[in-house]
């Protein structure tokens, strides 16, 4: 259970992902352009970033950077969506601090395994034996 | 029996004979004599017929010598008032033997043939003549003479009139002072009147004339008889020394005698003969001397050569005297050398300068320079040619003149510019040099390079570093611009060595070879590799633009599908609607892409069909602007649209109307991320119907709009604004085959119009 944040100016694929989340069990944040979105990560500081790349006025490059600009945000982890299927796009998106990335069109079932691992450190501790 | 002296000589005989070849010799010199005299000479024998008669008698009288001869004298010239004297004069003397007039100087009047009397001077004297006498008379016309001194004496002031107008000098002098000089004696004497009058005529006599001044002066005042006419020298105030041509009278004056003079300066004249005699000599040793041949051609004659004229010609001197060497002139030269003969004779203008060849008996052909001029000899026109021998001079300018040619011939053909320049101007250059520039060689030489360069700037920049490389290594190579006449500009490639090494100062010889074919292939080139890079990048952002259009519905499909395939229990009946109808939206997008990819592909391989029909346009404009608004749902901005008066009914594509205005709506809205006014205005214009999408997007930036209309191409400003850059390509393309017009004014920043311009009903077959 995490407080997420997806930004993308796509109508139909945010709402398909708010959908998903909200039926995975988690609280969902939405933003439909990269302004939006950071005011969102600075404002309600999600646990989780799920942001598109290419959007208009704000690519998903430059939210990072904003977003990586400030310690206190920094720690949390962002995942890119991309359309773009060009390996070395999404390598810089590495090199430049995401956390992982997702190629759209994205299976479910995927994405689910890379938010169980990215949010690993919130899952409530197996009790001390 | 005949007398053959030359077979037996008799002494007498040859004696008499030349007493009688000497008298004739003499009598035929005194004829002479008389022929050229100034004065008539007269002669009449005792019965008072004239015998004699000379030209200058035939002149003044106005009778000829046959007119006259036999002819009564006194009849003829005598005036009736002194005939009765005259024939008692003659009778007297016939009688008496006493000479009443003879050898002495008389003035009396004659008649003249024309009727008039003139004042004439007499000398007469007696002869004999075949055993009786006869009278010979020298008559002098003194009619200007005796019209002065009567003027004298008739009037002291007209006389002055007439005497200050006499072309000579005139002085009286009494006792040897000068009473009177008249105007022209101080023109002559170069003297004011005042050290003239009431001075001795020794102040202005040269001083070696003194003694012979003053002895006539003696001989005047004793009543001896005085020459007449005599020559004295005189002395300007100046020094120099003039002769003077003197004729004195005695004439009464104031109760006393004076002597009345006439005098003239006839120093020119005089110096003129004595330059003639004194030189005759002198020229004749220069003459002979003279490296030139000299010859004096009278009509066909030559009357003078001198040595080195048939030295030069090749011939003994009595042979070219007699021939000349007019048969050794060239063939191919008698022709100048007759016509120039025959229009000098006739008084035209002819050179008078000039070579001619000479064609020797052995074959050797000799060069002549020949200068001619007109000159009198002995008294006639004569041609004196003067010339000399330039075979050598010739031979060495005809070699010269042959390696020049050949020199030329070889550079002019040469299919590089060849250009001589010393101080950086054109010497000399070649024919390919002046086509290479579009100037003419004349144009081009011993002007300044400069006017080939590209600009005065660049002359002067590259002058030092040329200058600096000619100097260091003798030759220097470059690439460069050159402007031709006509101001294009070309390249070239050139290269300089110095005439002598390592001197520029020497002469450059440059060679120019034009690269502007090269130069343009490599710009060519470099262009069309410039727009390979610019089309790859255009691709590639194709590419990833039609990727990232693909993967973005598929992706709502494909999340979709998984919703629907993991979710659908626990999803109420419209959220599974809402899903169900993203599907079918994103496969409607996608279909859309797909089509304009297809229509793209269409265009470029210009397949695009052109199937004009009846068109209710206001019904298709207001659909496209629906269509439009439907694929941006969420566009900020406001869609107006408005038809101006008649618009209705037309003949279009309206497969193409809806490419043109889709893409230009949805533009307008994709473009203006922050609204505004979409407006479209569709009007009639004359029988043309305007479409204009206006809208307050992004607009273009200017130097981008030329590029707006071709495949791939997306403005530099587009951000992330999605975009295949097919949309405009397939605009221009539609409007093309309407055979319609479309224009764009932008402003980036401040928004965009484009305008299509279409004519109904007339469409173009395809």
């Amino acid at each position: 259970m995490a407080r997420i944040l997806v930004i993308d100016d796509e109508a139909p694929i945010r709402q398909n992902l708010v959908r998903f989340l909200v039926l995975e069990g988690h609280e969902v944040l939405q933003a439909a352009d990269g302004h939006l979105g950071l005011e969102a990560i600075r404002t309600q500081k999600p646990d989780f970033i799920l942001c598109d790349v290419m959007m208009p006025h704000m690519d998903g490059f430059e939210v990072l950077a904003a977003t990586h600009a400030d310690p206190a945000l920094r720690g949390i982890p962002f995942v890119f969506l991309s359309a773009s299927a060009e390996p070395e796009k999404l390598e810089a998106a590495l090199q430049q601090g995401a956390t992982g990335y997702v190629t759209k069109p994205f299976n479910l079932a995927n994405l689910r395994q890379l938010l169980a691992t990215q949010l690993a450190h919130l899952a409530p501790q197996p009790p001390a034996v | 029996m005949p007398i053959a002296p030359d077979q037996h000589p008799d002494p007498s005989l040859t004696r008499l004979q030349e007493t009688v070849e000497r008298l004739q010799a003499r009598e035929s010199h005194l004829l002479n004599l008389l022929g050229l005299a100034r004065d008539a000479v007269v002669a009449m024998d005792t019965e008072g017929l004239v015998t004699d008669w000379n030209p200058a008698a035939e002149k003044m009288l106005g009778y000829t010598r046959d007119e006259a001869i036999g002819v009564q004298l006194s009849a003829l010239i005598v005036p009736e008032t002194h005939r009765s004297a005259h024939e008692s004069g003659l009778k007297r003397f016939l009688e008496t033997r006493q000479p009443s007039m003879l050898n002495q100087l008389i003035e009396v009047e004659a008649h003249t043939k024309d009727g008039k009397l003139i004042a004439v001077e007499l000398a007469v004297w007696s002869f004999p003549s075949g055993g009786s006498l006869g009278f010979g008379a020298f008559i002098r016309d003194i009619s200007e003479r005796r019209a002065a001194q009567e003027a004298i004496k008739l009037s002291e002031d007209f006389n002055r009139l007439v005497v200050e107008h006499l072309g000579e000098g005139m002085c009286i002098n009494q006792n040897g002072i000068v009473l009177y000089a008249n105007r022209m004696a101080t023109v002559i004497l170069r003297r004011p009147v005042e050290s003239i009058v009431g001075h001795t005529i020794l102040t202005w006599v040269h001083p070696d004339d003194h003694a012979y001044v003053t002895e006539l002066r003696r001989k005047g005042r004793d009543g001896e008889a005085i020459p007449e006419r005599f020559e004295i020298r005189c002395l300007h105030m100046t020094g120099a020394e003039r002769w003077l041509e003197v004729h004195a009278s005695v004439i009464p004056w104031k109760g006393q005698t004076a002597t009345m003079t006439f005098f003239s300066d006839i120093t020119d004249r005089k110096s003129m003969i004595d330059t003639l005699h004194r030189s005759e000599e002198r020229y004749r040793l220069v003459i002979e001397n003279v490296g030139e041949g000299m010859i004096v051609l009278q009509g066909e004659h030559i009357v003078f050569a001198n040595a080195r004229a048939a030295e030069i010609a090749r011939m003994p001197h009595d042979e070219f005297l007699s021939v000349g060497f007019l048969h050794r002139v060239h063939p191919d030269d008698h022709a100048i050398i007759q016509d120039r003969r025959r229009r000098r004779l006739a008084g035209e203008e002819v050179i008078n300068h000039y070579q001619i060849r000479l064609l020797q008996p052995d074959g050797e052909i000799q060069w002549l320079e020949i200068g001619v001029t007109v000159v009198p000899w002995e008294g006639q026109p004569a041609t004196l040619t003067f010339y000399s021998d330039i075979t050598d001079r010739k031979t060495l300018e005809e070699e010269l003149h042959n390696t020049s040619y050949e020199r030329e011939a070889i550079l002019n053909s040469a299919l590089v510019g060849i250009v001589l320049s010393r101080n950086r101007e054109h010497e000399w250059v070649n024919d390919k040099f002046a086509e290479m520039v579009g100037y003419s060689r004349e144009e081009l030489i011993g002007k300044p390079s400069k006017m080939v360069h590209a600009s005065e700037a660049e002359w002067h920049a590259v002058g030092p570093q040329t200058r600096q490389a000619l100097a260091n290594q003798s030759t220097y190579t470059a690439e460069r611009q050159l402007k031709r006449k006509n101001g294009d500009f070309f390249w070239v490639h050139l290269a300089g060595r110095c005439v002598r090494p390592l001197d520029p100062d020497s002469g450059v010889i440059w060679t120019f070879l034009d690269i502007t074919e090269r130069k343009q292939a490599e710009q060519e080139i470099r262009d069309a590799l410039d727009r390979q890079k610019e089309l790859n990048e255009l691709r590639s952002r194709f590419v990833a633009m039609t990727s990232h259009e693909f993967r973005t519905p598929l992706a709502t499909i494909l999340s979709s599908a998984e919703l629907l395939k993991y979710y659908s229990d626990r999803m109420a009946a419209h959220e599974k609607a809402e899903v169900i109808q993203s599907i079918e939206s994103s496969v409607q997008r996608m279909t859309r892409m797909l089509d304009r990819v297809l229509l793209i592909g269409k265009v470029e391989a210009q397949m695009l069909e052109f199937k004009p029909d009846r068109v209710d346009l206001v019904a298709l404009c207001l659909a496209l602007v629906e269509e439009a608004r439907n694929q941006l749902p969420e566009t900020p901005c406001a869609l107006r649209t408005e038809f101006g008066e008649g618009v209705g009914w037309g003949i279009y594509d309206e497969k193409l109307l809806g490419h043109i205005f889709g893409n230009l709506l949805s533009n307008a809205m994709k473009y203006s991320p922050q609204g505004g006014d979409v407006c479209f205005n569709v009007y009639h214009q004359g029988l043309e119907t305007v479409f204009e999408v206006t809208d307050q997007g992004i607009g273009i930036p200017k130097d981008e709009i030329a590029h707006l209309f071709e495949s791939f191409h997306r403005s530099s400003n587009v951000g992330n604004i999605q975009g295949t850059g097919l949309g405009l390509a397939i605009v221009k393309n539609s409007v093309d085959l309407h055979g319609g017009r479309i224009t764009v004014e932008s402003e980036a920043g401040k928004g965009t119009c484009f305008r299509v311009t279409l004519t109904p009903g007339t469409p173009p077959t395809v």
